[in-house]
């Protein structure tokens, strides 16, 4: 069973090499990129991500996209448009660091065999972005959110050419999924070639019918934090594989292997470990080094012996 | 021209008045000395450089009426003493002076030559910003300085409400915001410091803070805009080589336009890069301000003393 991530990791560059960017006109989160894919290495993550260290998951998007500016929340204030890779240059960063530590492992007698990384890209999601955004230009809502999608699959069709596995993560759908989301969906992964992803945190459960139905390879849910989940899928007769939140992100504890594993055995009876990839339930950005490196070695060790 | 509803701070440090409504004072200018290769070496060569541009600098404030600050660059501990020292005997007695360290131990060790020179009551600390180190902290509530730049670089948000957060309540990376952190360390005279940030990060953020960081604070604003021009791609393509007279123009006519851009914008302040380029800044700024003087009279009523450029340069 392969492992992975949802996104974020718990690393901050330090105050001053930030403020020395200023000056010297650096990338201030190279170290903290570089920390983020270290860890999930060290860890033996099969599908990692960059870490997502730069900006929250919504900032992340709606700074560098024209048309929307910053205020207490992000205004939508013209024709969103793409000003070019936003998160291609990270992804590319974070593969150049995965080299490095496989041609340092071998040096060192401790290549890992047929183990071969990957990077994954991921992107949020228009309706989570929609949402977060107050819309003073659109008509509506959803013109807002297919106008996003537009920029948002420009984003992925980017990402495609450096990762096969392409994640959107669309938090909201857990609050209220629109009627248009399965077009929303395809529209965002339009074109796009590789695996492709949906994130959708908090108690999914409810929608579980509807995103069955949806264009997409991999669901990937919370079902450490919301086991309720487990049983709404095995009622369900669908074809995506699942990505399978297994140890949670929004407490410290690190759940011992065991209890990871058998977890991951009631996803493995739904739909065969074949179909599965372990992940943390969320992104990690709320945790400690420590705590997230905890969590992900006992993924990693369950995930081994299904 | 621009006139704040909210009260204005005007802060006194030294010969200088820097804040209240545009019009009231002249647009202060800090250049810099003892910055760059030219002082590698601390030699005749180098003091006769240091002492020409402090004399053009005076020469030129002297001239249009427009204040002129000297920000002593010092990038090591060694070098505190003997470019100070070399300073204060080149400015008037009770002459406001900057100074600007960039790396934290060496401002930690600064502030305490400060005091120890009797000279923190003129002293403009350039700058709190958000990499300060506990020490800094420390050694500011220990030694603190008439008046700091609070600069609001934010890395993870260049806009002007990004800007903002780091001042006002740190922006989530830091516990507080820099503007508390200056007032609880005694500093009396705070000027906001929009952060210049390079073309295509935002530069115009920076700009539009001006007016909002003074409606919101009613304290002095400006920034060191100079630092746009200088790491403007084009520019330095443009202005390559040693004999490329029109590139070399129009790198100065810009340097000195983005300064005249402050003060159109309504801010109090600039730090215009090394003071040997006093000539070509100085006549444009008092330019900016004979402006924005005349249309503060006609439309606000704000008078200008006899000093002011707009008088000065009739």
């Amino acid at each position: 069973m392969r492992t992975t991530v949802v996104g974020s990791m718990p690393f901050t560059p330090p105050r001053q090499s930030m403020m020395r960017s200023l000056w010297d006109g650096g990338d201030p989160f190279m170290s903290s990129l570089e920390q983020s894919v270290q860890l999930q290495l060290e860890c033996g993550v099969d599908i990692i991500s960059d870490g997502q260290t730069r900006r929250g998951m919504v900032e992340l998007f709606t700074i560098p996209l024209r048309g929307i500016r910053q205020k207490a929340r992000p205004e939508i204030i013209g024709e969103v448009e793409y000003p070019g890779p936003v998160t291609v240059p990270d992804v590319v960063r974070a593969k150049e660091v995965v080299a490095r530590y496989l041609a340092q492992e071998a040096a060192n007698g401790h290549g890992r065999g047929v183990w071969e990384p990957q990077v994954k890209g991921i992107v949020t999601g228009p309706f989570t972005l929609v949402r977060s955004c107050v819309n003073e230009h659109y008509s509506t809502e959803r013109d807002a959110a297919f106008a996003l999608a537009r920029v948002l699959n420009q984003e992925l069709r980017e990402l495609s050419a450096h990762t096969t596995h392409l994640q959107v993560d669309e938090p909201f759908y857990s609050v209220e999924m629109p009627e248009y989301a399965k077009e929303l969906v395809a529209r965002t992964f339009d074109g796009v070639k590789g695996t492709r992803w949906l994130h959708v945190c908090g108690d999914a459960s409810a929608i579980a019918p509807r995103l069955a139905g949806l264009d997409v390879d991999v669901l990937d849910h919370e079902f450490a934090g919301h086991p309720e989940l487990v049983e709404a899928f095995a009622d369900l007769d669908f074809e995506q594989s699942l990505g399978f939140g297994s140890v949670r992100s929004d407490d410290l504890r690190v759940e011992p292997p065991e209890e990871v594993g058998a977890l991951l055995q009631k996803g493995a009876d739904i739909v065969g470990p074949e179909r599965m990839y372990a992940d943390p339930d969320c992104g990690l950005r709320h945790l400690t080094p420590d705590s997230a490196r905890g969590k992900l070695k006992a993924l990693v060790k369950a995930a081994s012996g299904l | 021209m621009l006139n704040f509803a909210t009260e204005q701070t005007v802060v006194e440090v030294g010969h200088v008045k820097a804040g209240g409504q545009p019009g009231e004072h002249p647009t202060v200018l800090f250049g810099t000395v003892f910055y760059g290769k030219r002082f590698q070496e601390l030699d005749d060569g180098a003091l006769s450089l240091a002492e020409g541009m402090m004399d053009t600098g005076h020469r030129m404030a002297e001239l249009t009426g427009v204040p002129c600050v000297v920000d002593v660059y010092i990038p090591s501990e060694e070098r505190i003493r003997p470019h100070l020292e070399f300073v204060l005997e080149h400015v008037e007695k009770g002459e406001a002076i900057s100074v600007d360290a960039p790396e934290a131990d060496v401002r930690e060790a600064l502030l305490g030559y400060l005091d120890e020179a009797g000279v923190l009551d003129r002293c403009v600390y350039n700058s709190l910003n958000m990499g300060f180190t506990d020490g800094e902290r420390e050694a500011l509530g220990a030694h603190a300085p008439a008046a700091a730049i609070v600069l609001g670089y934010n890395p993870r948000d260049f806009s002007t409400d990004g800007r903002m957060a780091i001042l006002e309540d740190g922006a989530g990376l830091m516990d507080k915001g820099l503007v508390d952190v200056a007032r609880e360390a005694g500093i009396g005279g705070l000027l906001l410091d929009t952060a210049a940030t390079p073309f295509d990060h935002s530069a115009g953020e920076f700009l539009r803070a001006l007016p909002v960081f003074k409606n919101k604070w009613g304290l002095p604003a400006g920034c060191a805009i100079h630092n746009t021009v200088e790491s403007w791609l084009w520019m330095k393509s443009f202005r390559r080589g040693k004999d490329n007279v029109e590139g070399k123009t129009a790198f100065r006519t810009c340097d000195a336009a983005s300064n005249a851009i402050v003060t159109a914008l309504g801010g109090d302040f600039t730090y215009f890069g090394p003071l040997d380029n006093a000539p070509h800044i100085f006549p444009v700024v008092a330019m900016a301000d004979k402006f924005v003087a005349e249309g503060a009279q006609d439309y606000f009523g704000i008078a200008q003393g006899e000093d002011h450029p707009r008088r000065k340069l009739g």
